[in-house]
């Protein structure tokens, strides 16, 4: 995935600062400014907020590019939606996504927002993307391998 | 607004055709039609051209192509919803008296690129502001609805390939498609996972197709043609680019409005069929669900069950749609309104809607631009002699 150095450098509130827009008439959260609120139609409250950092996931899925005639499928990405505290929203990738067994049992958990290294894919001349994954804890993610049989000894 | 019809079609079969430019096809597909008709302007949907080949302004380079350049030409932008997007604004042009004939006319070019390179031209549809940057792609975020639409609803994720197997039965049986045969349930969940709960056949193909249609005034439209289809409605809509920002992500909300629009108080209730997108199984279901024609959670059971499929009470996707004709980036909106012509005008052959042929017959076509970001309903009604 290519960024735009100067796309990445305008977007580094959101990117990586975690902050988001808050309606200041129903407070109500989104990711991206609007001059109209979605939700009460306020025009002109958006303010830039700290997007809550803890959430539960509530969708998942391994998306990854069909390769033609190959009837493969490459560079696996964990992506989730997750519902934050306060209302908010946000869909992202999951950080610790390096066991797919663990990734398929994080619906339901509990993650929190973590600036993190998007993609590795990058040529030599580009930035390093980074940006916000949604990420266990430290105990989730324990009781998780242990669920999985103890797949995480190989991490 | 004066009575507008569509009076004339041709369309290309989607393939991969290496030997022929975005410029080519145009050319093959609109020939035929100015050929018969006397055209005021030219409408141009071919979002895949900036993208595949770097040509901006391809309306004017097909203008020239197709011997039209000292026309009026417009080139409609609209991602995956380009092709109805120009279709409405042909309909307006001849509408408020601006021309008497528009002829419409769509191009998808993709196969100069890979097919991970096509997939990118999917992530195009997405916000590249928000959701981008944040690593996601088009896939991901339908693999993501999909994903939840099956938990709120306490189905399995197979039960979502119901909808392939009816579009690909569809197709199949209509006689214009790229498969060889129409896959069942079973064999669609089979597919290899792209993004699960979503399997590689839930992503309709893209193809290089192409597809014109002639839009004009009734009169003209008689002259032209013993079996014009009248325009009867058009509604188009928005929606939150940023899904996450949604109120509900499982609601189409543009494609409801959409349709209230185009419908009004008329409704959707005796529609002989429906034309609804399916680029993604999740997107032709939550359209489906959205403006009413199945309750939330029951698309993929009432399929399993023979709604949509030819002979049901209600057609979805006669011809089988992008998923089972194949999908050309930009020209489904327009490919279903022709899909909408032959049906209720001059017949569709073998997969010919027997309610469609009835007089005052009406059909509606509800084309999704991305991922619900925007929608382009249109009402269409058999016209009397």
């Amino acid at each position: 995935m290519s960024q735009n150095v100067v796309a990445t450098w305008r977007g580094r509130a959101s990117l990586l600062g975690r902050e988001g827009w808050q309606c200041g008439a129903c407070m109500r959260f989104t990711l991206a400014r609007r001059r109209v609120c979605s939700g009460c139609g306020a025009l002109g409250r958006a303010e830039q907020a700290p997007l809550p950092r803890r959430g539960t996931v509530t969708a998942l899925s391994l998306a990854g590019a069909a390769v033609e005639h190959l009837d493969q499928v490459t560079g696996r990405k964990p992506a989730v939606l997750v519902e934050l505290e306060g209302g908010a929203r946000i869909a992202c990738l999951l950080a610790h996504a390096d066991s797919m067994t663990l990734a398929a049992a994080v619906r339901g958990q509990p993650v929190r927002l973590a600036v993190r290294r998007i993609s590795l894919a990058v040529d030599a001349s580009e930035p390093i993307p980074y940006g916000l994954k949604a990420a266990l804890d430290l105990e989730t993610r324990a009781a998780l391998k242990k669920d999985a049989g103890g797949e995480g000894k190989k991490e | 607004m004066r009575a507008i019809a569509l009076a004339l079609e041709s369309a290309l079969a989607p393939g991969h055709d290496w030997r022929r430019s975005a410029a080519d096809l145009a050319v093959e597909v609109a020939a035929p039609l100015v050929d018969k008709a006397p055209i005021d302007a030219l409408f141009v949907a071919a979002p895949s051209a900036l993208l595949v080949d770097g040509q901006a302004a391809q309306g004017a380079l097909l203008a020239d192509r197709l011997g039209l350049a000292k026309l009026p030409c417009y080139q409609l932008e609209a991602g995956d919803a380009s092709g109805a997007a120009a279709l409405h604004a042909a309909v307006a042009q001849v509408g408020a008296g601006l021309a008497r004939a528009a002829l419409v006319v769509a191009v998808s070019k993709v196969s100069d690129r890979s097919e991970r390179e096509r997939a990118a031209l999917l992530d195009s549809l997405i916000d590249r502001e928000i959701e981008a940057p944040l690593g996601l792609t088009y896939q991901a975020l339908c693999g993501l609805l999909a994903d939840l639409y099956v938990a709120r609803h306490g189905l399995k994720a197979g039960d979502l390939a119901h909808v392939v197997a009816k579009n690909a039965a569809n197709a199949v049986a209509g006689g214009e498609t790229f498969l060889p045969h129409a896959p069942t349930a079973i064999e669609v969940r089979r597919d290899i996972p792209v993004a699960p709960p979503l399997v590689r056949s839930d992503f309709a193909p893209l193809f290089d197709t192409a597809t014109a249609l002639l839009v004009a005034e009734m009169p003209l439209a008689r002259e032209l043609t013993a079996a014009p289809v009248e325009i009867a409605g058009l509604g188009a809509a928005g929606d939150l680019t940023v899904i996450a920002d949604r109120s509900d992500p499982l609601r189409l909300e543009a494609a409801a409005r959409a349709v209230d629009a185009a419908c009004g108080k008329a409704g959707i209730d005796g529609l002989a069929f429906l034309e609804v997108s399916s680029a993604c199984s999740i997107l032709e279901i939550l359209a489906v669900e959205s403006i009413g024609v199945a309750a939330p959670g029951t698309t993929a059971g009432r399929y399993k069950d023979g709604l949509g499929r030819a002979g049901s009470p209600l057609v979805i996707n006669p011809g089988g749609g992008a998923q089972g004709r194949g999908f050309g980036f930009g020209a489904s909106g327009l490919e279903q309104a022709r899909e909408a012509l032959l049906q209720l005008g001059a017949g569709a052959g073998k997969r010919q809607v027997e309610a469609a042929s009835a007089a005052g017959a009406t059909a509606l076509s509800v084309c999704v631009g991305g991922i619900g970001s925007q929608a382009f309903a249109t009402m269409y009604r058999r016209a009397g002699s």
